[in-house]
Parts: C-alpha cells; sequence; structure tokens
C-alpha cells in the first residue's frame, strides 16, 4: 500500500477493521508501521479520535430525566388503558343494549287496546262452518280455545286479524242484522293482568271483556252490537273440543 | 426487553437508552432545553409506533431515528441555522498536526456550525459508535456519502477546535 492509499483511509476517522476488508486492514497496518510519515499520523488521527469521543460524551444528564421519562411513559399507558377501557365499555352498552331490546321485543306483552280493536276493520273472511273451527285453529297452529258460552249456531265468519301486531283469531257472530265480534286472546301475546272482565258500552256498539271459565289464559273481547249480548249466548254448545 | 405479552417493555428501553439519547440530542442541538424535548418527545413518539417494531433489537437505531426527524422537524420549523459551508476542505488528511485541547462547550459550538447532515454523521459515529452502515441508514444515505461526510466533518472539526485552541492561548497569553 502507498502512502496515497493509507492517506484516504485514515482520512475516514477512526479506523475499524470490521469496516475494511482482511487485505486491506493488513496492507494498512503493515504500511503504518514501517512508513515515517503515515505512521505517525496514523497515531495523530487515533488520539484525536479518542479525545473527540471522549470530549463528545461529556453531556451531563439531568438527575430528575429518567424519573420524568419513566412518569410519562406510564401516564402515556394509563391514558391507552382509559381508551381502551372506554372503547370497551362503550361497545358492551352497546352489545347490552342491543341484547335487551332484543328480549324486549321478544318478552313484551301489549295492554289490549280496545279502541284501537274497536277501530279495526276485518281483513279477511274464510270458512263460516262452525264444525270446521277448530280444524282451522288447529291448522294455524293457534292453541286458544273458542269461547263456550257463544251460540255457534250464530257464527258467520272466522278469521285471523291483527290486533296491536300479534295475530289474534276473530270470530263473528251474527243474530238478524246484529253482529257480535270475538277476540280470542291468548297471554303468550298479550299482557292479560291488564284487562277487567266487564262491559262498556259505547254509541252503538259496546265490548265486553270475559275469561275462559276454566282457563285464565285465554280472555275475549267481545265487539256487538245492540243493548244485550245475551241474544248471542244462549243455549247451543260449542264445537267439541 | 420485550414484556411477557411480547410488546415492548418501555420503561426498559427508558433505563437502557434514555443517557445516549439526551446526548445525542443535547448534540444536534446544543441546548439543554431542547435535548430534554426531545428525549421526552422520542419516547412518547416511540410509545405511540410501538407496533411498528417487531425486533427489540432494532429499538436503538429506531430511537435514534425518531429523535433525528423530530429534531429534523423541529429545524425546518426554526430556519435559524448558522451554519459553515464545508466546500473549502478536502477529505484527505495533509499533515501531522497538533493535538487541540477542547473542553465539552467548546466542541458543542463546533458542532452547531456544521450543517445537520454532517453533524448527525460525526456524532453517531464518534459518539455511540455506530457503523458506516448504522449510519447510513439512519441518514438514509449510501455509505460512501457517510464516509464523505464524516472526514470532511473531521477536517472542521479539527480545523475549528485547532483554532479556537490558539484563540484561547493566544488570549491566555494577551492576559486575557
Amino acid at each position: 500500500m502507498d502512502c496515497r492509499t493509507a492517506q484516504f483511509f485514515l482520512a475516514l476517522g477512526r479506523l475499524r477493521e470490521a469496516e475494511l476488508d482482511e487485505a486491506d486492514a493488513q496492507a494498512l497496518a503493515t504500511h503504518l508501521a514501517g512508513c515515517p510519515v503515515c505512521g505517525p499520523q496514523a497515531e495523530a488521527e487515533k488520539a484525536f479520535d479518542r479525545q473527540l469521543a471522549q470530549v463528545m460524551q461529556d453531556v451531563a444528564i439531568p438527575k430528575s430525566l429518567p424519573h420524568r421519562l419513566h412518569e410519562q411513559v406510564a401516564r402515556y399507558r394509563r391514558r391507552r388503558w382509559l381508551a381502551y377501557a372506554g372503547m370497551i365499555t362503550a361497545a358492551a352498552a352497546l352489545l347490552l343494549g342491543v341484547w335487551l331490546g332484543i328480549q324486549w321485543r321478544h318478552h313484551y306483552r301489549p295492554v289490549p287496546d280496545l279502541d284501537l280493536l274497536h277501530d279495526q276493520v276485518l281483513v279477511e273472511v274464510v270458512n263460516p262452518r262452525p264444525e270446521k273451527l277448530l280444524e282451522w285453529l288447529h291448522r294455524n297452529d293457534i292453541d286458544v280455545p273458542p269461547p263456550p258460552q257463544f251460540n255457534y249456531a250464530l257464527l258467520r265468519h272466522y278469521y285471523i286479524t291483527r290486533f296491536q301486531g300479534k295475530p289474534v283469531p276473530l270470530l263473528l257472530f251474527a243474530h238478524g242484522n246484529r253482529q257480535a265480534r270475538v277476540y280470542l286472546l291468548s297471554d303468550q301475546h298479550f299482557d292479560l293482568n291488564g284487562l277487567r272482565a266487564g262491559q262498556q258500552q259505547g254509541s252503538g256498539v259496546n265490548l265486553a271483556v270475559q275469561f275462559h271459565p276454566s282457563d285464565h289464559h285465554v280472555a275475549y273481547v267481545i265487539v256487538y252490537e245492540g243493548d244485550s249480548l245475551a241474544d248471542f249466548l244462549v243455549g247451543d254448545e260449542p264445537p267439541a273440543t | 426487553m420485550t414484556s411477557p405479552g411480547g410488546r415492548l417493555d418501555f420503561h426498559q428501553l427508558v433505563d437502557d437508552h434514555y443517557a445516549a439519547l439526551y446526548r445525542y440530542a443535547y448534540r444536534l442541538s446544543g441546548s439543554t432545553a431542547d435535548a430534554e424535548d426531545l428525549t421526552q418527545e422520542t419516547f412518547y413518539q416511540a410509545q405511540c409506533k410501538a407496533d411498528q417494531i417487531r425486533d427489540p433489537g432494532a429499538a436503538k437505531a429506531w430511537l435514534f431515528r425518531i429523535l433525528r426527524n423530530a429534531y429534523l422537524y423541529r429545524l425546518r420549523s426554526e430556519k435559524q441555522q448558522r451554519l459553515v459551508s464545508l466546500d473549502g476542505l478536502g477529505d484527505m488528511v495533509t499533515a501531522i498536526e497538533p493535538l487541540p485541547t477542547f473542553d465539552s462547550g467548546q466542541l458543542q459550538e463546533a458542532l452547531n456550525e456544521l450543517p445537520e447532515e454532517f453533524r448527525t454523521a460525526v456524532i453517531l459515529y464518534y459518539f455511540e459508535e455506530f457503523s458506516y452502515r448504522d449510519i447510513a441508514e439512519q441518514l438514509g444515505v449510501p455509505i460512501g456519502t457517510v464516509m464523505s461526510r464524516l472526514a470532511r466533518a473531521k477536517r472542521f472539526l479539527r480545523k475549528r477546535l485547532s483554532s479556537a485552541t490558539s484563540s484561547h492561548d493566544r488570549r491566555t497569553s494577551d492576559g486575557l
């Protein structure tokens, strides 16, 4: 190695053998050991490098710095944790709300709204034959016994209507030019505890509420014309159950 | 370095690297207040970006890179550098020069005059013993550029610190 090449390597700063390939490092070492110019110069460069490195690190570090950094790290973690906790809480609240909504919707049983029922319009007319009534109820998965006190010879129509969003069987009885509509309500769909047996008089149309004599899970809401319901109740037996 | 969950343990990172990062920040900025701010900002940003690092062994270089970027961001905002040109300085060592004597403050004054890319290279090289390759990765330049910058920065420092020494000697001999 000549002096020019050696000077080039010396100019690169503190020499690290690991960053020169083995042949260059060996050639440089040999040259520096024997050259009266480059050898002392290399020593001077190394001395300057050592001094520079030593003074470079002579920086006083504030004693409180590590404590403040640890506090900062802990503070950041707390904030992150609170943010996560907030998100998890919000998500949990949302899920709980959805679940409660589903539960409420599933179990909600409204108190029968008689005014709504009063205004409801008949929607469908099916087979009016009394002897087909039970068969029809079974076919439609309706486990509600028809009212036993009615005269089924007067039955004209029966069909399923919707009352307050729930499917409700409706029996239509006719006596002369007067009608009685009987809504069969089950406690599967309605909170029957909110109903009281009795009658309400209206302007030409009256309402009556009756419970099944032996099954209090079933109520009948009757909308009828005329002064008395008695004409619809007389005598006849209901279809065999 | 990592917690049992595999995440970086930042308290351990603080213990391992705060001193080096503070010194680096001080030598870059020349101000104790800026050095503290930069060190704190570095750990804050590191926590925010913790998912960027997979290898805990690379944490040191990663932290240094964050600190330098934070410093550069400040530098661009402040735009009040008083820098020297290194164009007149060659890379080659030309003669044996007497070893200057200088203290930490004089070195910092000289460093402050270096353009940032030279200053960063020389600090990393002398201070944290980063390899040429490490410095090249930190600065995003080829290794040859790092070598050239180091050589020129070193020539500048030697010249600047020698003149500081001789002017100090002159002042001393003049009774100043």
